[in-house]
């Protein structure tokens, strides 16, 4: 009874995790476990309103909000405005050229490859991981791994790597550890479990291609990496176009 | 980086401006997440961002609203998570039946009848409100036999502050609350919560007794 409470309210909270929820959605399709799910909303809501009259209200109107400001998606305003692209076009080309430009006179004090490292870098925002909370001893071995991680004793982290909390990061963060000590099978090989497009760090595990493939002078899949980049939207696209224009 | 505008836009509507949340929402829907769930949803454009605008909602709710504390994890990565579970909710909600399309109001309507009503009267009428009359009187019965089975102290703070609209702190040296003016506070979260477990039980018992076994 306790395990089926925690995971209404995780649900409700849209709280469950990624292994939970595939579990969960089984079990709701059926019809009296939906049930209980919409009594145990019920009654949450019910007891919500009553000590807080207004608040269901509240929350409906600022869905309404959000859903009536979401912008349209690309594809949308693709075809609903094709002029724009026209415009867009010619000002992406000003843009290209005032970026090759512009790369010409950092080209001196930067390569494509440190360019890589630093959109790798903050694609993985190890500053955010890295302040987890402390508290149970997984979490502490967590974190002092991401700090020999960040000082580049990258063999004492893969040696220590069990010590940390499971979790598609710290994957991740392994794969590159292998990088950057040469395994570079290895390395690619961790990298293809995730590289799938709804994978949500996507633009982490891209970069982190691309800076592999470059180290491989694998130019045609760095360049695929790249426009997949370029494509997707992510962060860090400007430093993608430079880079491309490089290795062109 | 992301996290870091996350958080940043998050304190900011914490502190009463929401503005920078809101554009950041609609920025990250462009440019993170909206092929991911469209992938989820099989192309459907409109369900994309109903999932997103779900999600997003009780992102708001939980870090914003109510202040919780924000996920140990990649922010990012949870708000692709939190669509995940909005996209199982509504296509939980299409499956069950459309006469249940009230329900999602129905919670508020009773809370609202409840404080405006006194307990004993049986004079209510939710016909105005467009439901079926016996599905809302049965729930409206169960309400006011959980509130039955509260302890005394917390039957005096729904009966009096909540439905009557006394102040609590006009209440608490009534009510034997020798402490702080907040004891009296956390009395009637306890109070409320209780209130949810009985008012859940009843439902289910209504329902069936043996189903929440199953989950």
């Amino acid at each position: 009874m306790e395990v089926l409470k925690s995971n209404l309210r995780k649900f409700q909270n849209y709280d469950l995790s990624d292994k939970e929820i595939d579990s969960f959605e089984f079990k709701i399709n059926d019809e009296l476990m939906n049930q209980s799910y919409e009594n145990f909303k019920f009654s949450e809501n019910l007891s919500t309103e009553m000590f807080v009259p207004g608040y269901l209200e509240m929350v409906q109107r600022k869905k309404k909000s959000f859903l009536e400001n979401l912008p349209q998606s690309p594809q949308i305003r693709k075809g609903s405005a094709r002029i724009r692209i026209y415009l867009a076009a010619a000002a992406s080309v000003t843009i290209l050229l005032a970026s090759v430009f512009m790369f010409v006179t950092i080209e001196s004090d930067i390569s494509s490859d440190q360019l890589v490292s630093i959109a790798a870098l903050e694609s993985l925002n190890l500053d955010h991981i890295s302040t987890i909370e402390r508290g149970a001893s997984k979490i502490e071995g967590t974190n002092d791994l991401i700090s020999l991680y960040k000082n580049g004793e990258y063999g004492e982290f893969l040696a220590l790597i069990n010590q940390a909390e499971e979790s598609e990061m710290i994957t991740l963060l392994e794969a590159r550890g292998h990088f950057h000590m040469e395994n570079y099978e290895e390395s690619i090989k961790i990298f293809n479990t995730f590289n799938i497009e709804t994978f949500p760090q996507r633009d982490a595990l891209l970069w982190s291609l691309i800076e592999i493939e470059l180290q491989l002078e694998n130019m045609g899949n760095a360049k695929k990496y790249l426009n997949q980049i370029i494509s997707g939207d992510y962060p860090n696209t400007d430093k993608a176009k430079l880079i491309l224009i490089d290795l062109n | 980086m992301t996290d870091k505008t996350w958080e940043s836009t998050i304190e900011l509507a914490r502190q009463g401006d929401e503005a920078p949340f809101n554009a950041y929402v609609n920025e990250m829907y462009i440019s993170r997440y909206h092929t991911s769930i469209l992938k989820i949803t099989e192309g459907d454009e409109a369900m994309t961002r109903e999932v997103y605008t779900s999600a997003i909602t009780k992102f708001w709710e939980r870090f914003i609203l109510r202040a919780e504390s924000l996920p140990q994890r990649n922010i990012n990565g949870y708000v692709f998570n939190m669509a995940r579970n909005a996209f199982v909710d509504i296509k939980r909600q299409a499956k069950r039946n459309k006469e249940c399309e009230f329900c999602s109001h129905q919670a508020l309507n009773i809370a609202r009848d409840y404080t405006n009503m006194t307990i004993e009267d049986k004079s209510f009428d939710g016909s105005s409100y467009e439901i079926e009359q016996e599905d809302y009187e049965m729930k409206m019965q169960l309400l006011r036999t959980s509130i039955s089975e509260l302890d005394e102290k917390c039957q005096k703070i729904i009966n009096r502050n909540v439905y009557e609209g006394e102040f609590l702190k006009d209440l608490k040296l009534e009510l034997g609350f020798t402490g702080t003016y907040q004891s009296i506070v956390e009395k009637k979260k306890r109070c409320i919560r209780k209130l949810s477990k009985l008012m859940y039980k009843a439902l289910e018992s209504v329902k069936s007794p043996s189903t929440t076994n199953r989950l």
